[in-house]
């Protein structure tokens, strides 16, 4: 068997998982090369508590090439370009080409052929879809970790105003009517809600929450029923409960149009225009793919073909233009193969969704303002693991690997941080199963009620503080890193 | 912007959420509860 090469590129948490498990399933028949802009690995559910100050910037990243270098994966520190799926001219071996990021050969372009090829370049932060949106404009952002210490500095800067009596107005949420991980904003503005309390300035802020979701607990999986307390209960009760018991003011259904010094204004799903005034914003980005220009042997331009308009790939779903109500788990990609070329997957952010998984809704004007579907965390991690199983099958027996993660099938265990600390901190434990719900096979609720539930307590804190440790070990590959689950 | 016939916490439930015997079992329940979840997705 001759050694294959397996590119990845990207080194978040679907990139990561699948090089890790490509190169532990396949050992020396394959070099795992990954292409990474960033130089570090960054736990980004964790982030929440660096942008209220509970923990700091180095607690969430991990260098990469420390990690690579002892599990023998080569690291190139740079952003893919090109992808020439059938090779070139006098190579037709399938190769990329990226422009190093790495200072010392920065802008350098290199190309490198591969025998399988994982896409994971995750999102594109687009704060460009709302003008004056994100830290080069007038809000803050925790999706990095360079970001979330941004915002941490600005809210202790706030707290000390507020500290000599000066009321703020504090406004999180989404930043665009299509935004997707309403789960971290959930998060965020309940962290910051507790680090006010902490502080004793709560009764000087008013805190503000914004979001696409036409009502609270639908995090764009279109809403959970939990069983809870003996009743099966809807998402939007418990987060419904939960903004109330905090004092939380909730605008539901916005979609922000643009942003100016200390203003936001939006419209919603009934049509009427609005402004809110704060002191501080943390507004999530909806987010792009990050598309690769592609070339076939010809020389002609087929990054259509493989790239949607929002320039998440195409994988192994069901594209084909569709109702909601005519919406099937069986929609939705298992394999994250591209159909046009085998030796190509697409996971995480990634790969192209079928469509979302919440009810698409406009507004009078046309506006579409509903959450885009959530593939980051438990999912995209599932994916790497599985599409490196895959093509390690492929390797070792020469057929296809056809282990299976469809967000229709699986679960996801969820566990919203409402406040840090041992004692005072406390989380919203959420498992559903599976992801996308599917009203064939559990026609009530859309999801398998024994394994979906929620409740609210210093538990879950516990958990999701414990995940954390857990998976910064897994990501760092220290001993016996696979036995952690994903 | 919401209605007011919202489901609130009683004074029991809150002291529940930060009771720590009954937190300690709470976390080994809904450990177990996620690893019963994973074992039908892994």
């Amino acid at each position: 068997m001759s050694v294959v090469d397996i590119i990845v590129l990207g080194a978040g948490v679907s990139g990561h998982t699948a090089a890790m498990y490509a190169k532990r399933y396949l050992g020396q028949d394959a070099n795992v090369i990954v292409i990474s802009p960033e130089e570090q690995y960054n736990w980004i559910p964790s982030n929440i508590w660096v942008g209220v100050g509970q923990m700091n910037a180095e607690d969430v990243l991990i260098p990469l090439a420390p990690v690579y270098e002892k599990h023998d994966v080569t690291f190139y520190q740079g952003r893919a370009q090109e992808l020439y799926p059938e090779g070139r001219t006098l190579n037709s071996k399938p190769s990329i080409v990226y422009e190093s990021t790495e200072i010392s050969t920065l802008g350098e372009k290199r190309e490198i052929h591969y025998d399988f090829l994982i896409n994971a370049t995750g999102p594109k932060l687009n704060f460009g879809a709302t003008p004056g949106l994100g830290p080069g404009g007038f809000s803050v952002s925790v999706c990095k970790a360079s970001h979330a210490t941004e915002a941490a500095l600005q809210l202790a800067s706030l707290i000390k105003e507020m500290k000599q009596g000066i009321k703020k107005t504090l406004l999180v949420g989404m930043g665009h009517g299509t935004c997707t991980c309403e789960g971290a904003a959930f998060e965020y503005v309940f962290n910051v809600d507790t680090e006010l309390r902490r502080q004793g300035v709560r009764e000087n802020a008013e805190l503000i929450y914004i979001t696409n979701e036409a009502e609270l607990g639908d995090f764009g999986v279109d809403g959970i029923q939990l069983d809870v307390g003996g009743f099966i209960t809807p998402s939007k009760m418990m987060a419904d409960s939960l903004f109330f018991e905090k004092q939380i003011k909730v605008f539901l259904g916005a979609h922000p149009e643009r942003l100016e010094k200390n203003k936001l204004f939006y419209t919603d799903l009934s049509g009427k225009r609005g402004e809110i005034d704060f002191d501080f914003a943390m507004l999530l980005p909806p987010f792009k793919g990050n598309r690769l220009k592609t070339l076939n042997q010809l020389g002609e331009d087929i990054t259509e073909k493989l790239f949607t308009p929002a320039d998440f790939m195409r994988v192994d779903a069901d594209y084909s233009p569709k109702i909601y109500a005519d919406w099937r788990p069986e929609d939705w990609p298992r394999h994250y193969q591209s159909p046009y070329y085998k030796n190509v997957f697409a996971i995480g952010i990634a790969f192209a969704p079928p469509h979302q998984i919440s009810k698409p809704q406009k507004n009078p004007e046309g506006i579409l303002i509903t959450p885009a579907p959530p593939r980051t965390g438990m999912p995209s991690a599932m994916m790497g693991r599985v599409v490196a199983e895959n093509i390690a099958y492929q390797v070792k027996t020469g057929k296809m690997g056809r282990k299976t993660a469809s967000m229709s099938d699986m679960g996801a265990a969820c566990i919203a941080s409402i406040g840090t600390g041992y004692k005072k901190g406390a989380a919203v434990s959420i498992t559903m199963c599976p992801i996308v719900p599917d009203y064939l096979k559990y026609p009530e609720t859309g999801r398998n009620i024994n394994v979906t539930f929620g409740e609210v307590g210093r538990s879950g804190h516990w958990i999701k503080k414990m995940l954390h440790y857990l998976f910064i070990y897994k990501a760092k590959g220290y001993p016996f890193w696979w036995i952690i689950p994903e | 912007m919401r209605d007011k016939n919202i489901m609130r916490p009683n004074n029991r439930t809150l002291f529940l959420r930060y009771f720590l015997p009954w937190q300690i079992y709470r976390f080994i329940v809904i450990n177990i509860k996620m690893l019963k979840m994973m074992s039908r997705g892994h």
